[in-house]
């Protein structure tokens, strides 16, 4: 069976082995149908497919919502880290790796068709506000399936301190292509 | 699953959890043979899938991914069969 890890600061060697090279990360990266502005994943870790996956979400202060959220005051939007919880989530649940999957160190099932799914719920609370610059570690694991539903338990830690958690449920969406959220 | 008859206990704890999560007034009837999909209930599949985040919380147990199909919602009794399973009795 493929390694797993509970959270990001596992440091265990099989949870070494399922960490995402920067090429790798890249590649899944491009899985998701977001694009910059609004792809809120810097990198990716670690993934296995249908279990669990941790990210990190780097904000400058540079981004444009900041001059907005808020003048002189900028705070991370507690909605964007529940996008990117998504978004992570996405891949998470309905990437289907790939073609060579065995060998990429991701592991993942490599004879699925793609699929997309989209955000139909959320239940998130949040312990505190994040002060750009900032590295958020974003951490999902999938934890119940109920027909096109997935249901994942997600958190996003900063300065080593949880910062959100809670669940968010995604459905897939019929037809479609991409690991999206 | 087993198809033994769960208690009126449980049956009628579901109904109230039910009753709860999906706000229904008092005029609605839930009893162990109320189908939870067309019925008055009117459950849509997210809606399930919250219930069980519920049951999970109220009766102590974990839900193993991808352990049910659609017999579990048939009914009350069906899912309070289930729930019987999976905490092992009734």
């Amino acid at each position: 069976m493929s390694p797993r890890w509970r959270d990001s600061s596992t440091t265990n060697a099989a949870a070494a082995e399922s960490r995402a090279t920067m090429d790798e990360s890249h590649r899944l990266l491009d899985e998701l149908p977001h694009r910059p502005p609004f792809r809120f994943l810097t990198r990716v870790q670690a993934l296995t497919p249908q279990e669990s996956g941790v990210a990190v979400w780097h904000v400058s202060g540079a981004e444009g919502f900041f001059q907005g959220h808020f003048p002189n005051h900028p705070i991370v939007p507690g909605v964007l880290i529940i996008e990117a919880l998504a978004q992570l989530s996405g891949l998470v649940g309905f990437y289907r790796g790939p073609l060579n999957a065995e060998d990429s160190g991701i592991s993942g099932a490599k004879d699925k068709e793609p699929q997309q799914g989209k955000l139909v719920q959320v239940d998130v609370r949040f312990d505190d506000s994040v002060i750009p610059p900032a590295e958020i570690t974003l951490i999902s694991q999938q934890a119940r399936v109920l027909g096109a539903l997935r249901q994942f338990e997600v958190s996003a830690k900063c300065r080593e301190a949880i910062v959100a958690r809670g669940r968010l449920t995604l459905a897939i969406v019929p037809g479609e292509t991409d690991a999206g959220a | 699953m087993t198809s033994h008859a769960p208690s009126p206990e449980r049956v009628e704890r579901i109904a109230g959890i039910i009753r709860r999560d999906l706000m229904l007034g008092p005029d609605v009837s839930i009893h162990a043979e109320t189908p939870l999909f067309g019925s008055d209930l009117d459950l849509d599949s997210l809606d399930a899938l919250l219930l069980l985040q519920s049951l999970e919380a109220e009766f102590g147990f974990k839900m193993p991914t991808e352990s049910f199909g659609p017999e579990v919602f048939k009914n009350v009794a069906a899912l309070a069969r289930f729930i019987d399973d999976q905490c092992g009795g009734g």
